[in-house]
């Protein structure tokens, strides 16, 4: 009987990080000034000064730790999401929980001044934001718990008309001149890499996933539904409070350095679970390392693509996603074994 | 007394009583059967008994202990209970889930030892599921996926077993090995509650339990319960009861 050993979650792990840092490596080669590997090498650790160092550890290293950072934290957050609503079509993109993270970061970017809210109240205006959209769906959800693909898509649909509205209405009531920053945080971006902003999102990514991983074994047990988990010896009560508590943070970060970046949380978890099968005791971790090695191919390719112009990331991950959860639904469709 | 008791149980849901004094005990080596109309209070009664439902009045004791005094994994070790339906959003494979029940005797991050995959694995095996262990449970047809949620509560081990219409979706011989696993479960000393439609699976039990409007009406041997009388009582139509050899067989009669 195939099952999940620590032996084979340990070689997955280790060839997932192998794809990370191979990521990583194209991601501080790949650019306007295309480096050498061995440069790369040099500058990270320490055998060669200069622009090419400059280059690498100023502007992309930072750049690409936060593509890591987001692509983790939106991946292992769509996992979650996923189980807990028991729907795989769930993605924090999708599910308009960025859309609620986005809403309340742009409510503090444009009237936070008055208040006397700097940028620093973004993150947990952000997180704060998610908590709340995360709420909203539970409630629409029901005392089951259990999303139908139907009045998913029709919440998130709504949720993110709501959003985007509200985020478009908020910026000109406060004359936000910097249209074009509302537009990349309605489409997504990863341009405003400050390595200091890069640090804090890990923070917040390493807690969200510090608490999520201890739970993987309850979302296998919460995707058989509460009643069925409750019985099985978790307390499913507290279990989806806490991983509330982690996703809403994970999508919070995220979304307060990059904005709307969608479906990394959809393609990521369904990718590795054809792969390597639903146990979520591999998908959570397996997700994180994959996520990030995704969104750093992503952003190097959205840095690359027109040349000296940059695409922002989100339209790249949606350009990908939109057909693929397109794909996914004419599979959950009713009739098929998966609905 | 090990087992399962109920002592004058009251559940009212919304408002509505659905439960009104049920006395139901249930002992270790028994096989249970509980029939009674739709709506009669059955899976309240089995949800009553798994704790998911908490009488207004009234006690259940397993193990001779108040149900509420266990913690939930003490209970699990205690009490497997297989609803009606279980959707499954995700493709595990029938090994993964039957290893699932092994959860109660697991620490929260450890795998599963040799031992959990041998309950699984023997789970599986009385139910005829061996060849569909690494099988996605997506892809079979709904009567395997129920046989695979019973091979869970079976590796769950635990010496009291509830289930919920358990032989819904099987065909005659999938009915035929069901029951008779049950029975051989029973024998090997699990207390065993059965609530099901199918009277002929009285022909397995060595109890039968009717219940209407929310009380027992009738509780004994399957010869002495399963008669034209009760049955009239507990269902209201007219039923001609066979006695045969592999026990009683139920017709209904036509009206007029």
């Amino acid at each position: 009987m195939k099952r999940l050993t620590p032996a084979r979650l340990a070689v997955t792990l280790a060839a997932l990080a192998l794809l990370l840092a191979a990521a990583l490596a194209l991601g501080l080669a790949l650019g306007p000034s295309g480096l050498g590997l061995r440069e790369v090498w040099d500058a990270l650790f320490g055998h060669a000064g200069g622009a090419s160092a400059d280059i690498v550890l100023g502007v992309r290293l930072p750049r690409a730790l936060l593509a890591a950072a987001v692509g983790a934290a939106l991946a292992v957050a769509g996992v979650v999401f996923q189980a807990l609503l028991r729907n795989p079509l769930a993605d924090p993109f999708v599910l308009g929980v960025s859309g609620g993270a986005a809403l309340a970061g742009i409510a503090v970017l444009a009237l936070g001044g008055t208040l006397g809210l700097g940028y620093g109240a973004v993150p947990p205006a952000a997180f704060l934001g998610a908590v709340l959209a995360v709420l909203l769906l539970l409630a629409v959800a029901g005392p089951t718990g259990r999303l139908s693909s139907t009045t998913l898509l029709l919440t998130g649909v709504v949720f993110n008309a709501f959003a985007s509205a509200a985020i478009v209405f908020l910026a000109s009531l406060a004359g936000l001149t910097e249209g074009a920053q509302v537009f990349l945080w309605l489409i997504g971006n990863l341009s405003d890499a400050r390595p200091a902003l890069a640090g804090w999102v890990a923070l917040f990514v390493l807690g969200g996933l510090g608490v999520a991983i201890p739970f993987a074994r309850a979302l296998d047990l919460l995707a058989l539904g509460e009643e069925s988990a409750a019985l099985l010896g978790i307390d499913a009560a507290r279990a989806r409070r806490w991983l509330l508590l982690a996703s809403s943070l994970l999508v919070g970060a995220a979304v307060s350095v990059a904005g709307l970046v969608g479906f990394v949380g959809l393609v990521v978890p369904h990718a590795l679970r054809l792969a390597f099968g639903p146990d979520h005791r591999l998908l959570v971790p397996a997700s994180a390392l994959a996520g990030a090695a995704f969104l750093v191919l992503c952003d190097t390719l959205a840095r690359t693509l027109l040349g000296g112009r940059e695409l922002p990331v989100g339209a790249l991950t949606a350009l990908a996603g939109g057909p693929f959860f397109l794909f996914l639904l004419r599979r959950a469709q009713p009739g098929s074994p998966r609905a | 007394m090990s087992g399962l008791a109920l002592r004058g149980v009251r559940v009212a849901l919304r408002g509505r009583p659905v439960l009104e004094g049920v006395d139901l005990a249930l002992a270790p080596g028994e096989l249970l059967l509980l029939a009674g109309r739709n709506g009669a209070g059955k899976t309240t009664l089995l949800r009553t008994a798994t704790g998911l439902v908490t009488p207004d009045a009234g006690s259940v004791e397993i193990a001779g202990r108040p149900l509420a005094s266990f913690s939930r994994r003490e209970l699990a070790r205690q009490i497997a209970f297989v609803p009606q339906e279980t959707a499954l959003p995700f493709p595990f494979t029938a090994g993964q889930l039957a290893l699932l029940g092994r959860t109660p005797h697991l620490g929260r991050l450890a795998f599963e030892s040799k031992q959990d995959v041998a309950a699984a694995e023997r789970a599986l095996e009385r139910l005829g599921l061996a060849a569909l262990a690494d099988r996605s449970v997506l892809e079979l047809s709904g009567g395997e996926r129920q046989l695979v949620h019973l091979a869970r509560a079976l590796a769950q081990e635990a010496p009291v077993l509830l289930m919920d219409e358990p032989t819904a979706h099987l065909d005659l011989a999938h009915r035929a090995l069901v029951l008779g696993c049950l029975r051989d479960l029973a024998r090997e000393g699990c207390a065993v509650l059965v609530v099901s439609h199918d009277l002929a699976a009285a022909g397995f039990a060595n109890r039968v339990a009717l219940l209407a409007q929310g009380r027992v009406l009738a509780d004994g041997a399957p010869s002495a319960v399963i008669r034209s009388d009760l049955l009239r009582e507990a269902f209201g139509v007219e039923t001609e009861v066979l006695a045969t050899p592999a026990g009683p067989v139920v017709l209904p009669v036509p009206r007029g």
